[in-house]
């Protein structure tokens, strides 16, 4: 895989895994779960 | 008038996050995604596929959360009543609303059975009976076979694809038939971690394949991934490629198919919406982009080269899914459990999704008839079984790719256009922050106030400016349609306009009936 295929793969990744981590740690923390 | 009638609700918040990502995480992000993405532009695809997430995709997610709690808060669960909830001055604009539940009973004619394919072929591989081919035509041999498009050595007709087709079909009516807290909520609290489960196990199967075959160096994982992820920026410049990246949000979103109003109004008034939208975005994103697009595409690069590929990419999401991925598997050690698995993951992501396409209908005679949940289970089951012997049969005459193109494709658009005129400029882009904002548990960044009002209508109508220029007249002319064919597609068009008008025709009935009782 060339440089750029790798740079736009991490990139992706990192920002959908975090956009998920924040959710889900919102959703399950005490102050919104519901 | 008789006094409200207490409708189901969702027991627990996850429950109805998990049920939303759910709906949206089907066939099309372990299929259509990679394919999409690999004939388009590779990595580069990303851009306008993140671009139309954030400009298309999740404003329309929060549009439809809101607006399916708001119609919900007024007894109705699907969109002819919340339309005219929103906007009660117009007699028109509940007949718009039909297409949100035209729509998913669409879908759900074909989908079923191409959802009890997955169920079929999973027991195929756990019992062997697919495991021994090994290559391309015995396995498409097989799969027409099973289709019943061919009598071969394999299947005598289309026996046994129906025989799972009823027992699918009988699953996802018992579902359903629970209802929202007692059958769909539950399933999808199962289904899902298992989903990911199995979706994981494959990714990390496929991740160490390494290079299999050391007579072919170059066909190793590495350059599996750099298939889909080598960006190839010209490809930027070709509106196929902004319009295919705008399509596939829609897609896996399920947003403009109807099904996330019926679940949001399933949800109490004060219920946050904001942080439960983005967290069924990002779960399906998630499994779209970095499972969906781990599997198949840099496992089948491995196994037959940079050249085929290129075609298997494009050979559509059936092959894909039922000739690529099978062979695939099949060359690798403990076949019989990957095959399982590759197909029991389908099954999931399609049961989930079916379920949610058979609600709306559902909450449709249950909250505009007043007729009970059984009884309206045992209507749509009748009349949905009867429908769905068309893909059947008439497979091999364009039958699905019509329904596909009508209920799951054009009609999403039109469907979302609508919603999102109608929240931001009739419902009123004050009023409409306001109630999105309803017992949030985040805010949302204020640009998405002048995106919801400004740039997503405008993206919209962009797409479907874009297709009537381009389109209209090749589908309307059914240019690529085959002269033996013609018939039966315009047969299945025939039959949609008549599905429509009948349910416009229980519309009207039902608010006349209901202006009879006020």
């Amino acid at each position: 895989m060339k440089i750029g295929g790798w740079i736009l793969l991490l990139l992706s990744w990192g920002m959908i895994v975090g956009l998920s981590i924040f959710c889900l740690k919102k959703v399950f923390s005490k102050k919104v779960l519901k | 008038m008789a006094g409200p009638k207490i409708r189901d609700s969702w027991a627990t918040r996850l429950g109805v996050i998990m049920a939303v990502a759910g709906s949206a995480v089907g066939l099309g992000n372990f299929l259509r995604f990679p394919a999409k993405a690999a004939s388009n532009g590779g990595g580069a695809f990303m851009i306008p596929y993140l671009v139309s997430l954030l400009l298309l995709g999740l404003p329309l997610m929060w549009v439809e959360w809101t607006l399916g709690r708001y119609g919900g808060g007024f007894g109705h669960g699907t969109a002819p009543g919340i339309f005219h909830s929103v906007w009660r001055k117009s007699r028109f604009i509940k007949y718009f609303g039909v297409i949100g539940i035209f729509g998913p009973l669409v879908i759900f004619i074909y989908y079923t059975y191409i959802e009890s394919w997955t169920l079929a072929y999973g027991l195929f591989s756990l019992t062997g009976k697919s495991t021994h081919l090994l290559d391309q035509a015995s396995m498409q041999s097989f799969l027409r076979g099973f289709q019943g498009l061919e009598k071969n050595q394999f299947f005598n007709g289309v026996g046994t694809a129906y025989v799972f087709f009823v027992i699918t079909f009988l699953l996802n009516i018992g579902v359903i038939y629970y209802g929202i807290k007692g059958g769909i909520e539950k399933l999808c609290r199962v289904a899902m971690p298992l989903l990911f489960i199995a979706a994981i196990i494959l990714f990390v199967r496929v991740i160490t394949l390494g290079t299999p075959d050391m007579a072919r160096p170059t066909w190793n994982i590495s350059n599996g991934f750099g298939f889909l992820w080598n960006p190839d920026f010209g490809a930027l410049l070709s509106a196929k490629v902004w319009l295919e990246a705008a399509g596939q949000i829609f897609f896996t979103l399920s947003v403009g198919i109807g099904v996330i109003l019926t679940y949001a109004s399933y949800l109490p008034k004060g219920d946050d919406v904001v942080l439960s939208g983005l967290t069924a975005t990002s779960i399906n994103t998630a499994a779209e982009v970095i499972l969906g697009g781990s599997i198949i595409i840099p496992a089948a690069f491995i196994f037959f080269g940079p050249v085929d590929i290129t075609a298997i990419a494009q050979s559509g999401v059936f092959n894909l899914g039922f000739v690529t991925m099978p062979l695939v598997l099949n060359k690798l050690p403990l076949a019989h459990l990957f095959g399982f698995l590759w197909f029991f993951l389908l099954f999931l992501a399609g049961v989930t999704s079916a379920v949610s396409l058979g609600q709306p209908a559902i909450a449709f005679l249950e909250d505009e008839f007043n007729i009970n949940r059984r009884k309206a289970v045992a209507i749509f089951g009748c009349i949905s079984f009867i429908l769905c012997q068309f893909p059947i049969f008439f497979l091999q005459n364009g039958v699905v790719d019509e329904l596909d193109f009508w209920g799951g494709t054009f009609f999403l658009v039109i469907f979302a256009t609508i919603e999102v005129i109608l929240f931001a400029w009739v419902f009123g882009m004050d009023n409409a922050w306001g109630e999105i904002h309803k017992g949030a548990d985040m805010v949302i960044p204020r640009i998405y106030k002048y995106i919801i009002k400004y740039i997503t209508p405008l993206f919209l109508f962009c797409i479907l400016g874009m297709w009537f220029w381009q389109q209209w007249l090749p589908v309307i002319g059914m240019k690529n349609v085959s002269a033996a064919d013609r018939l039966y597609v315009l047969g299945t068009r025939l039959g949609l306009l008549a599905m429509f008008l009948v349910l416009a025709v229980m519309v009207n009935r039902a608010w006349k009936r209901k202006k009879t009782r006020a």
